[in-house]
Order: structure tokens, then sequence, then C-alpha cells
């Protein structure tokens, strides 16, 4: 028979004599990361190579302090890098709806936008005042005068030399016309008639002849106005030169050097010269007659000055080092950048002072840093952002031009060259789904930080853990905790993973402990934390949380739910299962029945019959068939047909750790064998027969007892558990107490035999030399009821080939009902217990997460 | 020839439908409504014009295309339906301000006749006249004919009157001075604009005595006045003044000592505003 653990064995406590401090006062802060050298490793990599792909993900689970680990390391890692360039964008001179690029060495981009900003003042008080000077306007008129006492003159010697000839010129109300005069009027028809033939013909000629010199003349003006318009505006491009050149040339001075800069500013002054008719109507409130954007009729009112503005849609001081970014709300447009829209006279224009930059723009030249799943929920981010990776720049467009369902007049901002570094945060699986469905993302995300949520709980690793517990407290201005609260802490944190040999380094859960304690320490007006402050901190969050626990366990102590926990029953056994609610779990018993009778060797689960079972619990059973195949009846089929049920159950069931109690069930179904049910059991067997570890131990143990203790503690009740668990446990102290009175018992159980052992309280029995169970044992009934049922099988078998046979068939199948009967057995278990799989993989707090469904009761 | 204390009863306007016609009718029309006087549109058909359409080589020379022959008859519908539409302008303006009007059609010399209809009212107004081809051009003979011959005052409105900005008035104390500076206070007080006063260069005692006579003249007006002596009594002198005062209409007595008598043609051409010649 197994020996039950000893009270040390259920409760690892932290010892006091090598925590060597009175208060967390005297502990010096953790400079550093705690018990992640992986990850750590992983982004110390990321960091150091500077190749395409090589972003990182680091994946974890919540709290264990991933984000406050690479933030570190970035921001220590970007201080000693070179800062990043400022990037502007500024008018496309010569495609107004393409804005350009610009990128400065960091912190010129602001001056440069705050220098064309007084650039433009400058120039409209200068534009004004040589515009409005009396040299300019003597100029102008000049010009003006000149071309009209050029057409003057031109007309008066035509108008003269008519005039000598008698001829004057008279206006019609569509031209002008010549007409021989005499004292001041037209020559009348009749008098012209009475002229000699000769002189009529002479006045006809001429009269021609000025019309033609007339006609020239007229061919001429649009010339000369033309020519007018020109010097007019060979005139105005002086003189805006004149004003525009020396400001301009003194900001060409100022960023000589600065990539891109001179040619800009250069395409500035030609446009300035240009535009200068334009500037000047902009300077009288009248609208340009080009706008900033080629939109006819509605960019009329922008301001023309517009034009000439920076945008310094990225700038830095240059103090800072390479810029480390964390995007909380990784929209598309929060990513890429967006195009804004001004609504101006009922319509949307915009310009490229309208240009917003994302993320990804603020942390070019540095790191990026974001959480996987607020950017996988936001729509199409994670193909934005890809996008940028993959082509290594940002280009600005809103989402209705990137899925081309937008056709309106927008900007195509220059794309901006990319160099970051992109980190993302996220759950293990998320970074596996990626991994398996989307191909990209593994040529993207090259490193991944893998954060242990778990460190190990050595002597070295629990100072270190007092040294983190004191770091907390200080940076949260919590009170110093005393030298046995840090030690209730370490053992809670022990709990936390369900190992006594390991901590959790899942800091928010330490730092809600740690608060809560330091709130109870106020309320019981402690100068320091103490050991009760904690230990009221943790009963406190259990009794905020276990209102459905308590519920559970009246309507058992009700009898509602049936559970013995004195006595003994056949083909019934009391299994252990956890549930989860939110962030609390319990254990509680649950009823396992098993009945068997004669059948082609199924072992039938109710639970997945009605798809209340999940896969891992169907395997276990399905493995309960391969234990009893192997074991008993290798020579002959097994030929039983058992059904196992979770007794009211009516939520879902998962996990494999019920199935050492179904094949206990089982086995006492098919001896006869009652069972006790002083005792509880939980754990995975495989079909060897040995028992493997489960998740949630000591909420199952808890569970158990706490039923038992409800109903009074009679001394021999207790909980198998699997051998291989023995070092997760972390009692509760009530249970502990029990166990040392010697009123509560945890049996750690290695093999079935062992288990069955216990349950039946007869031995389990071992196959002698000539290879047979020995008289008396569990083994012996079990094999010898296989063999039975194959019998029974093989006869009814033949009676039915042969039809004559079929009524001693049928009496010989009967004649095995009763002990069928017998057999019944039922036993119980509500809930899923873990898989020793779930541990492995997601481990104790996380892993837990994705078991026990639904309550049903 | 204006009313019984230079007051402004009929104002004659010669129209035709050019849009510096258009606007000279437009100022007529508020300048009727404002001193409550009533308006007579004239419409003159020029009479060379008939002549020379019945001529057998008349051709109209025209910026679009080549000459083109001129007919009696077209030439006639053209008068008519233009006389038509004259009509139809001066009616719709006068109505739209409540102001009583007549129209008449003259045909003869287009100088004489509007010199002739001038002495039908107190004041005569024209716009420019220019030619249609050679826009901008100085001002024709029909406005040299009514300034020098008109009988009545003559408003030039060569520019658009801006409302608003200072009346300025050649001032030299005449009875014509008088009467203009008592019709600029009423057209500045119309126009809610204060008046500035040109006078002549004068030794100190006559000085003195043209400026008490013009703040007399003003005081009760309630109008704000400014007297701006003038440095030389030339037309040139007085353009400068009225360009830096940036007057919006120029008011001189026809005889007035700043300008000699045949200046007025040439400060027609150089003021930035319109010019009121009183008589």
């Amino acid at each position: 028979m197994v020996d039950p653990l000893s009270p040390d064995a259920l409760y690892r406590r932290c010892d006091l004599f090598k925590l060597d401090f009175a208060t967390t006062d005297e502990l010096p802060d953790l400079d550093g990361v705690v018990a992640q050298e992986r990850a750590v490793e992983a982004v110390r990599f990321a960091i150091g190579v500077r190749r395409d792909g090589y972003n990182l993900f680091a994946l974890g689970p919540p709290g264990s302090g991933k984000e406050s680990v690479v933030r570190q390391f970035l921001e220590r890692r970007a201080a000693e890098e070179a800062p990043a360039s400022d990037w502007c964008y500024v008018y496309n001179f010569a495609q107004p709806h393409r804005p350009r690029a610009l990128h400065l060495p960091a912190g010129h981009g602001a001056q440069l936008r705050d220098a064309m900003a007084h650039l433009v003042e400058d120039l409209r008080g200068g534009i004004r005042s040589a515009f409005e000077s009396d040299e300019y306007r003597v100029q102008r008129q000049a010009i003006e005068a000149e071309v009209k006492e050029q057409q003057e003159r031109a007309f008066n010697e035509i108008q003269e030399a008519a005039k000598e000839k008698e001829i004057a010129v008279v206006r019609t109300p569509g031209g002008l016309a010549f007409a021989p005069m005499r004292d001041g009027e037209v020559i009348s028809p009749e008098e012209f008639q009475k002229l000699p033939e000769a002189d009529r013909k002479r006045v006809e000629e001429e009269i021609t002849a000025f019309q033609e010199r007339l006609q020239a003349f007229l061919h001429q003006v649009p010339q000369w106005e033309r020519e007018s318009r020109k010097r007019v505006d060979e005139l105005n491009r002086e003189v805006a030169l004149f004003v525009a050149g020396p400001l301009i040339e003194g900001l060409i001075r100022r960023f000589e050097g600065v990539d891109g800069v001179k040619g800009y500013l250069e395409r500035v002054r030609d446009d300035v010269v240009d535009h200068v008719e334009e500037l000047q109507k902009s300077e009288e409130g009248e609208g340009p007659a080009t706008a900033v954007l080629p939109l006819p009729g509605l960019a009329a009112a922008t301001p023309f000055f517009r034009r000439y503005q920076v945008n310094c849609v990225v700038e830095h001081d240059g103090t800072d080092g390479a810029p480390v970014v964390y995007e909380d709300n990784p929209t598309f447009q929060n990513l890429v950048g967006r195009v804004e829209h001004m609504a101006q006279m009922g319509a949307l224009i915009t310009d490229f002072n309208l240009i917003k930059a994302g993320a990804l723009l603020r942390a070019n030249g540095g790191y990026l840093l974001m959480d996987a799943r607020k950017l996988l929920t936001q729509p199409y981010a994670w193909e934005g952002l890809k996008r940028a990776l993959r082509q290594r720049q940002v280009k600005i467009e809103s989402l209705g031009e990137m899925l081309s369902i937008v056709a309106t007049v927008s900007l195509e901002p220059e794309p901006i060259p990319l160099r970051a570094k992109v980190v993302l945060f996220g759950d293990p699986y998320l970074y596996y789904l990626l991994c398996h469905f989307d191909p990209e993302f593994a040529e993207l995300f090259k490193v991944a930080a893998d954060f242990d949520d778990r460190m190990a709980r050595t002597d070295e690793g629990e100072a270190l853990y007092a040294r983190l517990i004191a770091t907390l407290a200080r940076r949260y201005h919590l009170r110093p905790l005393e030298r046995a609260a840090v030690a209730r802490v370490i053992e809670h944190s022990a709990r936390r993973v369900e190992d006594a040999e390991r901590l959790s380094v899942r800091m928010a859960g330490v730092v809600d402990l740690l608060g809560e304690a330091d709130y109870w320490a106020g309320e019981a007006g402690h100068e320091t934390t103490t050991r009760d402050d904690v230990q009221a901190a943790i009963d406190a969050a259990i009794r905020r949380a276990d209102r459905l626990r308590a519920r559970l366990l009246e309507e058992t102590e009700r009898g509602t739910l049936l559970i013995d926990s004195t006595g003994s029953a056949v083909g019934q056994v009391n299994g252990l299962s956890v549930i989860q609610l939110g962030t609390f779990a319990f254990g509680r018993p649950s009823r396992i029945t098993a009945r068997v009778r004669l059948g082609e060797g199924e072992v039938v689960d109710i639970e997945r019959e009605v798809e209340l079972g999940g896969p891992l619990h169907s395997k276990g059973v399905l493995i309960l068939a391969g234990f009893l195949g192997g074991r008993y009846v290798t020579d002959r089929p097994l030929s039983l047909h058992a059904t196992l049920v979770f007794e009211q159950s009516y939520g879902g069931v998962d996990g494999d750790s019920a199935s050492s109690a179904e094949l206990y069930s089982l086995l006492s179904a098919l001896s006869g064998l009652p069972l006790r049910q002083s005792l509880a059991v939980t754990g995975s067997v495989n079909q060897r027969g040995v028992v493997q570890a489960i998740g949630g131990v000591n909420e199952k143990i808890e569970g158990f007892f706490d039923l038992c203790a409800a109903r009074g503690l009679t001394g021999d009740q207790g909980v198998l558990i699997p051998a291989a668990n023995v070092n997760h446990l972390m009692l509760r102290h009530e249970v502990v107490e029990a166990v040392a009175a010697g009123r509560f018992h945890v049996f750690p159980v290695a093999t079935i035999d062992e288990g069955i052992e216990l349950l039946t309280g007869l031995p389990a029995g071992e196959r002698d030399g000539d290879g047979h169970y020995p008289e008396g044992t569990v083994n012996r009934l079990v094999e010898a009821r296989l063999a039975e049922l194959a019998e029974l099988r093989a006869t009814f078998a033949r009676r039915h080939d042969d039809p004559d046979e079929g009524s001693k068939g049928d009496r010989a199948a009967g004649g095995g009902e009763p002990r069928g009967e017998e057999g019944e057995a039922t036993c119980s278990a509500q809930r899923s217990a873990f898989s020793a799989q779930g541990r492995a993989l997601g481990g104790g707090e996380g892993g837990r997460q994705g078991e026990g469904r639904g309550g049903g009761v | 020839m204006s009313g019984q204390h230079g007051e402004i009863r009929r104002i004659v306007v010669a129209v035709d439908t050019s849009a510096d016609s258009l606007a000279a009718l437009h100022t007529a029309v508020g300048l009727a409504a404002g001193l409550s006087a009533e308006l007579h549109g004239l419409f003159v058909e020029d009479a060379n014009l008939v002549a020379l359409a019945r001529l057998p080589f008349a051709r109209e020379v025209r910026l679009s295309a080549a000459p083109r022959r001129l007919e009696p008859e077209a030439v006639e519908g053209q008068l008519r339906r233009l006389a038509a539409a004259a009509r139809r302008a001066l009616e719709r303006e006068a109505a739209s301000r409540q102001v009583a009007c007549t129209f008449r059609v003259a045909r003869g010399q287009v100088a004489r006749e509007v010199v002739a209809a001038a002495g039908e009212g107190d004041l005569l107004i024209l716009g420019r006249v220019s030619r249609p081809i050679l826009p901008g051009g100085p001002f024709g003979s029909t406005a040299r004919a009514a300034t020098a011959q008109a009988v009545s005052s003559v408003l030039l409105l060569q520019r658009a009157a801006v409302v608003g900005r200072p009346v300025v008035v050649a001032y030299d104390a005449t009875p014509l001075a008088r009467r203009a500076l008592a019709l600029a206070a009423r057209l500045a007080h119309l126009q809610e604009a204060p008046i500035t006063l040109l006078l002549p260069p004068l030794a100190g005692g006559e000085r003195v005595a043209v400026e008490t006579a013009a703040a007399e003249a003003l005081l009760p007006t309630r109008v704000d006045f400014t007297l701006r002596p003038l440095p030389r009594a030339t037309a040139a002198a007085v353009a400068a003044a009225v360009g830096e005062l940036e007057g919006g209409l120029l008011v001189v007595g026809a005889d007035t000592i700043l300008l000699a008598a045949d200046e007025l043609p040439a400060l027609v051409e150089s003021l930035t505003c319109p010019l009121l010649v009183v008589r």
C-alpha cells in the first residue's frame, strides 16, 4: 500500500533564514530582467541584426513582462543610436497631387517649416511693398502708356492721313468706316455722284487703301498688347525675383548641405516668380487662379501661400536617439498615416498640408511596438503593415484608395523609405496561428522572443524574487513588506504556477497581490505589510470570486449533487475536476460511474456520445480499452461493452485527468469490488496503467477537502494524485494542518495497481510464473470476468452461426447478465480535469484557461 | 443753366448700348434718385453713318473679319434696334429706382445733338464713347464738345464713380465755384463722403477770404471737409492732387481760375475719377 504524503510534501515553505532582511526597504532595486534569458537573447539578436525581415515577435502570456522587458532594452539601445531623420512633405510644383517627401537631419524639419512660414510672411510683405512702390508703378505705367501711345499714334496717323484727303473715320455699330467728308459731314450719295468720274474713282481707291491700312493696324493691336503684357510680366518677375531672391538665397545658405532642400527652395523661388500675380491676388483676399490642388472652382478659396508651407510630418529634436514608438491603437490609418480633408463650400478638399504621419513613419529609423491582437483586429492594419515592411516604404493612402472603392481626387504622397524594426507582442497561440496561416509572417518576423511565465525556485531565485518584490513595492509606492510577508508572496507565486519548485514571473499578478496586501495593511493600521496582510489579500480575492464554489458545495451538502464521502460502492468513484471562472479556479468532486455487459470491446464515453466531452476526454476513455485488452485479454477478443459517465454533468468535460478514475470504476465494475468513497481520484493513465501528471492538482485536492471538511473529516478521507504531481503541491494551510493531524491524506500514486489497492483495500496482484494473477487480488477478478465475457461471446457467436444452438446461447448469455448487473457501477465527475499535455504546453496558470467549460449546475 | 440756386431738376443722359454707356446710365439714375430729379435719355442716330451707308463703296472695318459692305437698310435697322435697346435699358434702370424718365431719339451730328440736348436739362451725363475696337482710348469729340459748349453742367464718366471716396471740389469763391461747392456738398452728403477743397495759390489775405467763404458755405451742411491749397494753378496740379487724395469725383466751376479754359480736355484725360463741370 502506498503511504500518504507527509505534511512537508504538501506545501514548500519559504525558508525565512535565507531571506536576510527585516523589510524590503533594505533590499536594493532589481536592475534587469528576471529569468527570461532565452527571450532576452532573442531580443538582443533581433535588435542587433540590421537586415530585412528581422522583426521581432515577443510571445508570452499576459503579464509576463514582455512589453516592459523589450521596451527597456529598446530604449537603452535606441538612446545610443543615431537620431532618426525628420520627414517633411512639400508641394510638388510639377505634379501638385503628388506631394514630395524631404528628409532632413533631426531637428531640421521643424526649422525648415518655421523658416518657410517666416519666408511666406516676408514674401507677403515684400511683394506688397514692391508692387505698391512708385518705382514699380512708374515702370508699369510707362510700359502700358508706351503701348497705348503706339496704338494711338498709329491710329492717329491713319486718321490724319485720311483727314488730309477729306476722308473721315466714322464709328459704325460694329466697327469703323471711312467716308468722304465736306464741312464736317459725310458727302451724300447725290453729291458724290456729281463728282467727276476720276475723283470718284480716286476717292474709292483712297478709301479702300485706308481700309486696308486700318485692317492691318487692327491686326497689329493684339500683338502690341501681347507684347505689352509680356513686358509687364517680365517686370513683375523681375520685381518678384528682387524680393524673393535674397530671402530664398538666405535659406539655401542656412540649409546648405541638407539633401534636397536647395532644389526645393530653388523651385519655390521659380514658382514665386511665375505666380507673382496670384500672390498679389491672394494678398488682396481674392482667390488664386491656380489652387494648391487641381480642383476647379473648389480650391479657389484656398490661400495661395499654403503651397509654400512645409508639412513636417515627423520631427525629432535630435537629442533622444532613435525613436521608440508604441502604437496603442494600431488602426490602418494610425499605422500608415492618412490624408485629412477639410470642408470647403460643401465639398471636401485636401492638400499636402493635411498629410498626417502614422506610427510607422514616427518610428522610422527606430522601433515600432504594437500589440499583435490589437493589430490583427483592426481591418487591413495587418496587411498595411506587411506591405510597408515588404516594400520597405510607407505609402500613405486612404483605405478607400487602397481597396479601389473610392475614386475621388486625392493626394498620392511620395512614398517614404522605411527603416524601422517592428516589435509585436502577443500570446503564443497568436504567434503559432500566424506562423501557420500567414506565409509572409515568417519572412517578416524572423525572430521570436519566447517569454516564460515561471522561473526556478532555488535559494538564489527566491532572493532575486525578494528584490523584485522590493522593487515593485517602491515603484508602486507601497508599504515595505516584512520578511515573512515576502515569503508568503513567494509561496503564493509558486502556487500560482502550481509548482512548488517554480515561481511565477507574471508581474501583473504579483503587483496586484502587493497592492491588495498594502490595502489590508492600511486597514489594519500596519506600518509595514505583514504575512497576515498578504494572507488577507489572498483570502479576500478568493472570497470575492468564490460564490459559485460555495453554491456547489452547498448543493452537494444538501444532496442535490450526489457525492459520497464515506462508505463504498461498486463501479463508482469520486473524480476531481477544476472549474475556471475568469481568473479564479477551484476544484470540485464529481461522481463517475461505469457499467459493463457483454459486448464487442467498446468502452463508450457517454459524454462523447452526447457531444459534451472534448477530444482529450475521449482519448482518455479510449486508452482504457487499450489498457484492459493489453493487460487482461491478450489472447482473445475484449468482449465487454462498458459505458462511462460523469454523473450530473450538464456542461462540457474535457481533459484526460479523469481517465484513472474512470479506469478504477471500470475495474470495480468488472471485479465487483466496491471502491472507497472516502477517497477521490485524479490522474490520467496510459495503456500500461501508469498514472500520469495532471494540472490543477492543488485545486482538486482542496475541492474534495472542502467537501469532506464541511461534512466533518472522518480521518480516512483523502485524495489519490499522480506521484508526478507531488512537486506541484502548494496546498492551503487548512489542508496541510488536517494532514498533519492525520485527518486527511494525500496519496501519491504511480500506477493503477497502487490506486486500486487503496480504493479496494485488496492487493492488485501480479502475474505469477504461470502468468496468472493470485487468488484474492483485484486483477484476478477482473481478468476472470473478462475471460468469462470473452467465453460468453464466443459461445454466443457459435450459437448465432448455428440456428439450432440458438436457445442454449441465449441462456448462456442470459446467465451472464446477473454478473453484468452486479458489475454495474457508477462513478462521477462533473467537469474536466487537466491533461498533462495541457501543463506541458500552456503551463499552469495559462494552460488552465482553455479548460473547464461553462457551468452545468 | 441749372435750376434756381443751382439745383438739378432734370438730368439728360446720352445712351447707347455699350457697357460704358450702361454704367453711365446707372450712375445717372442713382443721381436722379438722390437729387429727386427727372431723367431724360437721348439716343443719337449718327447722320454721318446713315449718309455713309448710302455711298456705294461704304465698307465697315471690323476687328474680327474682312471689311464688310454697309447697306443703308441694314444700318437703319441696326440703329432702330440700338435705340430700342437703349430705351429699354433706361426704363428698366429708372423703374428700379422709381425715377421719372423720358426718352428721345435724335438724328444728326452726334456732338451737335448732344450739346443741343444739354440745354434741355440742368445736367448732362456722358459715358465714355470710345471706339469699340480700341478700348481705353481718349475721350472722343463728343465729350470735348460737350465740355466746352454745353450750356448746362456736364458730368463726364470716363471712369466709374467710386462711392465713399472724397468729393474734391476746385474752389475759388466765384459764383460758379460757390454753386459747384453747393452741388459737391449735396453729392458728398448723398454718398456719405467727405469733401476736399482745392484752393488756388493765393496770397495771405485773399487766401483767408477764400477759406472763410468756403467754411461758411460748408458748415451748415455738416459735411466733413478739408482745405488743400494747390502749389500751381494747372490741370496737372489738379489731377495730381485728386490722385493723391484718391478722389471719387472732381467738381469744378466752368470758369475756375485753377484751370485755363483750354485745359479741361487735358484734365479729363489725366483724371482717375469722373469730372463734373458746373455751369
